[in-house]
């Protein structure tokens, strides 16, 4: 990001942070189609993408007079992004346990035309195969956030995050198959 | 541009394209129509149930055990008066 496009975003934040209304908005529209390519990488299902990006946006507008940097207003929202895919995960985890039906309601296949190519679908089919935690991380590099900033995101250091990015990256060759050419 | 990173440029032009229109001011809306309650609101709320719980157990059990007072002194009365009346009293 250029200092101009950081100046200009640290004066939008400052302010939705005043409570304007506009530049609310404005900051949801600038971030709401990132946010949700994020949550389908992380969380995989389409028909959750909507529903859990209103929910990562709406606590967005509700905290954000306690972002005390409002330079750090991406790593900040990709933070949200990320916990709050990671706490639908573990909800669906826990329905499934106590709703005995559950998997095969929940598990449903993508419908037929949602997924519209080949290479998407091996990326999404070996996505499926990392952890959630390990997903958000890929996710989070393809947001384009360093590892400083993903560091500070899952408060651990950058020689962590290079390790399990390093796995991570590993563990997504392993299992992506990529469609051969005709 | 490898195709893993055209896949994941897909996957997030697929998921951006999964939100409908009006999408943001939805948000909006949501956001000021249930304000999140603070944190000392959600304790304020959790005292002010456990005292009205508490008051209320404590109503219930005084009315419950001044019920079974009277109930007991009736009983007791009512032995009395037989007792009296059998000429097994003390009253001579």
């Amino acid at each position: 990001m250029d200092p101009s496009s950081t100046t200009a975003l640290v004066d939008l934040v400052s302010r939705a942070q005043r409570g304007e209304e506009i530049a609310q908005r404005e900051l949801i529209v600038s971030y709401q189609r990132r946010i949700a390519g994020f949550v389908y990488a992380v969380v995989g299902r389409s028909d959750a993408i909507e529903d859990i990006s209103q929910q990562i946006l709406i606590k967005m507008v509700r905290a954000l007079h306690r972002l005390q940097a409002p330079a750090q207003f991406e790593s900040w929202l990709f933070r949200l992004a990320r916990n709050t895919c990671i706490d639908y995960l573990r909800r669906q985890k826990l329905r499934r346990i106590f709703l005995p039906f559950g998997p095969e309601h929940e598990d449903v296949p993508e419908p037929p035309g949602a997924v519209d190519a080949e290479e998407l679908d091996a990326l999404r089919h070996a996505l499926a195969q990392l952890r959630p935690k390990d997903r958000a991380l890929l996710a989070l590099v393809q947001e384009g956030r360093s590892h400083s900033e993903i560091a500070q995101t899952l408060r651990t250091t950058v020689t962590a995050v290079k390790a399990r990015l390093h796995r991570a990256r590993e563990q997504l060759r392993n299992h992506y198959q990529p469609p051969h050419e005709p | 541009m490898n195709p893993e990173t055209q896949a994941w440029q897909r996957l997030r032009d697929l998921g951006s394209a999964r939100l409908s229109p009006g999408f943001a001011d939805g948000v909006l809306r949501a956001a000021r129509a249930d304000p999140e309650p603070s944190l000392l609101g959600q304790f304020m709320l959790s005292v002010a149930t456990a005292a009205l719980c508490f008051f209320a157990a404590t109503l219930v059990q005084s009315r419950i055990s001044r019920a079974d007072n009277e109930r007991v002194q009736a009983d007791w009365q009512q032995i009395a008066s037989a007792t009296d009346d059998s000429g097994l009293g003390l009253s001579q």
